[in-house]
């Protein structure tokens, strides 16, 4: 690749020769516009254009925002993305020729002056100091080693990257296991949807969606909630329209009246933190009036009359008491379903992130399977992942506590045996720490260090004063990221590493469809991908990792892990992704789960009645509103990606406070008016956004801006009990007007976004 | 356990180091840098051939002032590198003078056409469309050269131009420092660099 920026006379000379050839592109309107005929004038653009174009580097790859599983080629100088256009559609399955605000632009932060290059140490002062590969590996190692030696592999822990390939989270997984001794690796996925895994594990044996992406076309109907789609997931947001627009039908369940609601023949606006009381009631509802498919459930389903039982106490002023939703809207809700031959459902984190996520998630498969509404065309349960690679690298290559590689169970000896053997090592038979647990695990003294890869834990766990403090009194830190991030600022050493332009592997998206990721850029600077760093830390440890390439590590991988067994970069790259289960090279993959039998002992769906547990946080005089969490459509997560991206900045620069106008009045806060918010852990100040669009009694705040972090305000100790997900979306809050300062992120000229933008 | 810390050294980031970029600022800055050490300079060059074909590129675009300076630095580093060759300087000087005419000719051209504010764009995109491999219809495109009243001897002179460097541009390849000083003391490379210095000589002298 070219474009390299050079130093000294020739840097000078080079930029003289950019300057230059930006000359000839104005050579047209400022020379010629008068004097030459316009074919010849066209000819000189396309030949200009032609050349440019000749210069730049093009090539296929997997979006790395969110799990949707956009394809695209990308044009690049080998230094940063100039555009990227749709590839072939063979080659971008999921989304033919989409792609949202941030897959299309928001790519500056490959190239940004913040990128670390080089590996940082702390100096004699405690400052960061530039170090070389050698220096700060053998720090590394000695500090993992001595942890290891005195108080033993298990104290330490590792938090896997879901933004990394599913080459490198084998590897993790892998390192802390067969290298650090430990159980104790998680990701992200805890803090979104691993009450989703759990719930649909326990029910129908994968915790996966069941969906391909070409059921929403397939659909009658699609009942989506807890999902913004359209800001969260843009492109399956234009499916869904599509859908609409088509003539489908569609029902949202949504706290806030999002974009989508707009689109729906039914909207219910419903209060944060119940969702499972108001799935059990239409599910009451379909079964009290014989609407639910009883052929389905005798030949393909266990524990209906539990079920039946347990849905009996959901009646309707029972449920418009806590969610509410009327009677009405129950009804109307169950009979969309009941009308519809194909319903999907589909949800997002407003399911998940509950202390009752895991119930939440059940109790929808509970009704999409008395409904019979799957494993046929059009049907199915669909989470939508967040992490571009958080199905793939968060959950199926195993750098979980619990589970190796396609979730074979850690517990289970015979797991345990072929992995020992495999990686020649023991393994512990207990699982390890989930990373909400990791942070309260650490400030009992039963962890010790962290090596923390592609992960900013200081704003994304719950309860971030306590994430802080547990971060600066680690023992051993090590960070491995792009950029120096909010939670890098605490280790001992960083490790600069390469963002999914720069490295060659695969991700597995939403729909388990297994995508090639190929490298666009170089590598800045001394940076490396994580399985190259990785690899050189394993060998100065005592081992012989010796890998070529990627491809090599997922030959290993996928002879280990059963539902990968069949998927190679080389049919990945020749079939345009391949979804798993794919047991060998001869099997096609499988585009929908539970065709024929659900992935349990006896083949058929556990039904699990879902009794009623009220959310850890509940309003009081003290706290009396509801604040839920979420994502604004021009932002990412905790930002590293999205805001070195000065037009998206323009959108959206700051968090805000979504405010109903009948509780901003009764506070005397008017929109755009800064707004102090408190709950029992802290406060923040943002700006107020005064919209119809949220109930009464609640309030949502986005969580992008280390300036005024949200999660000051979440709970670090109120989890779901099975999966251990944060309770995002209900902490109680109370709010107050702020006299003549600005929100806690400073000043700015922008107006905040609006969220359905 | 670790304080927070925040200030990352720049050399550790992708922080490009804070110098002028365009003018006679940026030569300035490239000297100061160098400390007048040019044959340190050089090392950063990459190609001779780079290096001419982009003092023509900044000369047509630069005005009076830095017309001067990146002539003087260019000459500066031109004897540098003939500093370090091993031999030959008085033959080099020899064959100065040789082709230097020709070059004057062509250069006078190429200031009329500065003059009348046309020389910009066209020696631009004539750059861009050589490089495209286009040659050969950049040629058919005398009509637009007559549209806008360049005369015949400034076709010519470009023309002349263009050929040297599309030979130039097949036949050369990458070239390092080494490699470089090397080729400084082949015949060949002696008489372009005395070829290039006569240029720079003749712009001097229609500058003064």
């Amino acid at each position: 690749m070219s474009g390299e920026r050079k130093e000294g006379v020739a840097g000078f000379m080079q930029q003289a020769k950019a300057q230059a050839k930006r000359n000839v592109e104005h050579f047209a309107e400022g020379v010629a516009a008068d004097s030459m005929p316009e074919g010849k004038l066209f000819d000189i653009a396309t030949q200009v254009s032609n050349h440019r174009l000749g210069e730049l580097t093009v090539d296929d790859t997997t979006c790395g925002y969110c799990a949707v599983g956009c394809r695209f080629d990308v044009y690049t100088d080998g230094d940063e993305v100039l555009a990227t256009r749709a590839t072939s559609p063979e080659q971008s399955p999921v989304n033919d020729m989409s792609t949202c605000v941030k897959g299309k632009f928001s790519y500056n932060f490959a190239d940004h002056e913040d990128r670390l290059t080089s590996p940082l140490v702390r100096d004699e002062n405690g400052e960061w100091r530039e170090a070389s590969w050698d220096e700060a590996l053998t720090r590394t190692v000695e500090g993992f080693q001595s942890i290891i030696d005195e108080y033993g592999g298990e104290k330490m822990s590792v938090i896997a990257s879901s933004k990394a390939t599913n080459e490198e989270n084998y590897l993790m997984g892998k390192f802390a296991r067969q290298v650090l001794g430990t159980n104790t690796v998680d990701n992200c996925n805890r803090l979104c949807h691993s009450s989703t895994v759990a719930g649909l594990a326990k029910t129908y044996g994968f915790g996966a969606a069941s969906i391909s992406v070409h059921d929403f076309e397939e659909a009658d109907c699609i009942f989506l909630t807890g999902s913004n789609t359209t800001e969260a997931h843009p492109v399956l947001g234009t499916r869904v329209k599509q859908h609409v627009k088509d003539g489908g039908d569609l029902v949202v369940f949504d706290p806030r009246e999002i974009q989508i609601a707009e689109y729906a023949d039914q909207y219910t606006q419903i209060k944060p933190g119940h969702d499972r009381a108001w799935v059990n009631g239409i599910t009451r509802y379909l079964i009290e009036n014989d609407l639910y498919d009883e052929e389905f459930v005798e030949e393909r389903t266990t524990g209906f009359e539990d079920v039946k039982e347990a849905v009996a106490d959901f009646t309707p002023e029972r449920v418009e008491e806590l969610t509410g939703a009327s009677e009405e809207e129950i009804a109307s809700a169950a009979e969309y379903i009941a009308d519809a031959d194909r319903c999907l459902f589909g949800w997002t984190l407003g399911i998940t992130e509950h202390s009752r996520g895991t119930d939440n998630v059940t109790a929808l498969a509970n009704l999409a399977a008395i409904t019979g509404n799957v494993g046929k065309p059009g049907t199915g349960v669909s989470p939508f992942r967040g992490q571009n690679n958080v199905q793939g690298g968060g959950g199926d290559m195993g750098p979980l506590p619990d589970n190796f590689p396609g979730y074979q169970s850690v517990a289970d000896d015979e797991n345990r045996e072929k992995f020992e053997e495999a990686w020649d090592c023991d393994i512990a038979g207990e699982r390890g720490y989930y990373t909400t647990e990791m942070f309260n695990a650490f400030s009992e003294g039963e962890l010790k260090g962290m090596y923390c890869i592609g992960e900013n834990p200081s704003l994304s766990e719950p309860g971030k004063k306590h994430a802080d403090e547990v971060l600066e009194e680690m023992e051993f830190l090590v960070v491995q990221d792009l950029f120096l991030n909010e939670t890098a600022k605490y280790a001992d050493v960083v490790l600069p590493a390469v963002s999914f332009l720069e490295k060659e592997g695969t991700f597995t998206n939403t729909d388990r469809r297994v995508q090639k990721v190929n490298p666009v850029l170089e590598p800045k600077g001394d940076a490396k991908a994580d399985w190259e760093i990785l690899q050189s830390l394993a060998n100065r440890m005592g081992r012989e990792w010796e890998y070529e390439n990627t491809n090599e590590i997922m030959e290993e991988m996928r002879a280990l892990t059963p539902i990968y067994g069949g998927i190679s970069h080389e049919r990945v790259e020749e079939e345009g992704g391949v979804q798993w289960p794919c047991p060998d090279l001869d099997h096609p993959g499988t585009v929908r789960l539970y065709e024929d039998e659900f992935n349990t002992e006896d083949g058929k769906a556990n039904l699990l009645p879902v009794e009623y547990k009220p959310p850890m946080s509940q309003p009081s005089d003290e706290f009396p509103l509801t604040l839920t969490t979420g994502r604004v459509l021009y932002q990412y997560h905790t930002g590293t990606m999205t805001h070195p991206e000065e037009g998206i900045m323009k959108y959206n620069d700051r968090d805000f406070v979504e405010l109903n106008p009948e509780t901003a009045a009764s506070y005397g806060i008017e929109d755009g008016d800064p707004v102090r918010m408190e709950s029992d852990k802290g406060e923040i100040v943002v700006t107020a956004q005064v919209t119809e669009r949220i109930g009464a009694d609640t309030v949502f705040a986005p969580i992008h801006f280390a300036e005024t972090a949200v999660n000051t305000l979440t709970d670090s100790e109120r989890l779901d009990p099975e999966a251990k997900t944060p309770e995002f979306k209900v902490t109680a809050v109370r709010i107050s007007p702020v006299e003549g300062t600005d929100s806690t992120g400073g000043p700015s000229s922008v107006e905040p976004a609006r969220g359905d933008d | 356990m670790a304080k927070p810390a925040r200030a990352v050294p720049d050399e550790a980031t992708n922080r490009e180091p804070e110098r002028p970029e365009e003018g006679r600022e940026a030569i300035d800055a490239v000297i100061d840098e160098y400390g007048g050490d040019y044959a340190d300079a050089i090392e950063h060059t990459e190609e001779l051939e780079n290096l001419v074909e982009t003092a023509v590129l900044v000369v047509a675009s630069a005005d009076d002032d830095e017309v001067e300076q990146v002539t003087q630095t260019v000459v500066t580093l031109v004897k540098a590198a003939d500093g370090i060759s091993s031999e030959g300087t008085v033959e080099l000087a020899e064959r100065l003078g040789e082709n230097a005419d020709e070059f004057v000719d062509l250069l006078d051209t190429v200031m009329e056409m500065q003059e009348t504010g046309q020389l910009d764009d066209l020696l631009d995109t004539v750059m861009e469309m050589q490089e495209s491999g286009q040659l050969e219809d950049l040629l058919e495109l005398a009509g637009t050269l007559s549209a806008l009243e360049i005369d015949e001897d400034a076709v010519d002179g470009i023309n002349s131009l263009l050929a040297a460097t599309s030979d130039a541009t097949h036949d050369s390849e990458p070239v390092g420092m080494f490699g470089a000083l090397r080729a400084l003391s082949t015949r060949d490379a002696k008489a372009g660099l005395g070829y290039l210095v006569a240029i720079l000589k003749g712009l001097g002298r229609r500058l003064r």
